[in-house]
């Protein structure tokens, strides 16, 4: 939309574009990967052990939530796990 | 003031200095951050791009954490404030969207209503508490620094809810506050190249020295960034291009609340200082901490 002389969202046929990709098992491995640790973890990024050792060290919460059961449960619902199950 | 502090993974699993420093930054200006437990990821672009549906369903779930708790909610990272308004927005313009994710909420007992707003901290910052009040909390200003800002593409767009180039403006007025000066640098709405790791890592690390090129022909002895993603792409990616191309830009990468930090007179620890790839000794001068 922001460069689309019509108006158009051109992010968002980008990301519809993707996800049809996706649904045809072609993702970058890097997504895929995100992917995984998500349905693994309820995150794209993991703490550490090291950075959990130093978030207590210097007084923080030992880490934040990741809800990975509700995740888990939504990304059953939407079918996600499928569209990442052969990558 | 009270905000629901979103927190995302990159900023708790990489960046505690970040973290630290909004702690310690927010609390002067009477904005009260309360702790937001049970979050979820943001299902940010990576997410995003496999599939549109679970990337609603996730980030609608910490919007309902925030209006259960009754707190606009305020992101640190760009990726989780593209995420998180973006989804709102959606789901507040479009009441069969909404019900499409609230069917799949219905699975772990939450319902979207549609009754908070997302904010950045710089939006808190430059809205809320305004750059004067930042200015006069200022007690050791960075006079004559000059800094290339990196405000990130998920601050400022899409445009048509982010209100123009406000943000670019906001992000720099900020740092202006602080005493330092901003640059002008060519393609500086340019993306890091941050979103291209994972999909190709040569043209994301080839995107950042572009813009490490530009700031550094302008001028710039420091570089401020408000997206962790940023961060790591011009911290550690001057590493990575020192390595490959054999080029040093010793450009110091601080985030905004570092920067505001030091401003307000407290320091960076030790750990802090060396949990940056890139030294910050040549921008530190009598503010490193004692002994």
């Amino acid at each position: 939309m922001d460069r689309c002389p019509q108006g158009g969202d051109v992010a968002e046929v980008m990301f519809a574009i993707r996800n049809i990709a996706a649904r045809e098992k072609n993702m970058p491995d890097g997504f895929a990967a995100q992917a995984k640790n998500l349905i693994e973890t309820g995150r794209v990024v993991t703490s550490t052990a090291s950075m959990v050792r130093k978030r207590e060290q210097i007084g923080l919460s030992k880490e934040h939530s990741t809800a990975t059961e509700d995740v888990q449960k939504i990304l059953k619902k939407t079918g996600f796990s499928k569209i990442i199950a052969s990558k | 003031m009270k905000y629901g502090l979103f927190w995302g993974c990159l900023i708790p699993a990489r960046e505690l200095s970040y973290e630290v420093s909004v702690i310690k930054v927010m609390p002067a200006f009477g904005v009260e951050l309360v702790k937001m437990e049970d979050t979820n990821c943001c299902a940010p672009f990576g997410i995003q791009s496999l599939d549109y549906t679970s990337w609603l369903a996730l980030a609608a779930r910490d919007l309902c954490i925030g209006e259960e708790m009754g707190v606009d909610i305020m992101t640190l990272c760009n990726d989780c404030y593209e995420s998180l308004l973006m989804v709102n927005t959606i789901l507040k313009a479009h009441p069969e969207i909404k019900n499409q994710v609230n069917e799949i909420l219905a699975e772990v007992g939450k319902e979207y209503k549609g009754n908070i707003d997302v904010k950045n901290m710089i939006d808190v910052l430059y809205d809320d508490i305004g750059v004067k009040k930042v200015k006069d909390a200022v007690e050791k200003p960075f006079t004559g620094l000059k800094i290339a800002t990196q405000p990130g593409c998920h601050l400022t767009k899409p445009k048509r809810i982010h209100f123009g180039v406000r943000e670019f403006d906001a992000l720099d007025e900020l740092v202006m506050a602080t005493g330092a000066e901003t640059i002008n640098y060519e393609r500086r709405e340019m993306c890091c190249g941050g979103p291209l790791r994972g999909v190709n890592d040569e043209l994301a690390r080839d995107v950042a020295r572009i813009k490490l090129v530009n700031m550094k022909n302008a001028g710039a002895e420091c570089i401020v960034t408000v997206c962790p993603f940023c961060f790591v792409e011009f911290d550690l990616g001057q590493l990575e291009i020192r390595r490959h191309f054999k080029e040093e830009y010793n450009l110091p990468v601080l985030h905004f609340a570092e920067l505001l930090r030091m401003a307000m007179g407290m320091k960076l620890d030790d750990w802090e200082i060396k949990s940056h790839r890139t030294p910050l000794e040549s921008i530190l001068k009598g503010r490193l901490p004692e002994g």
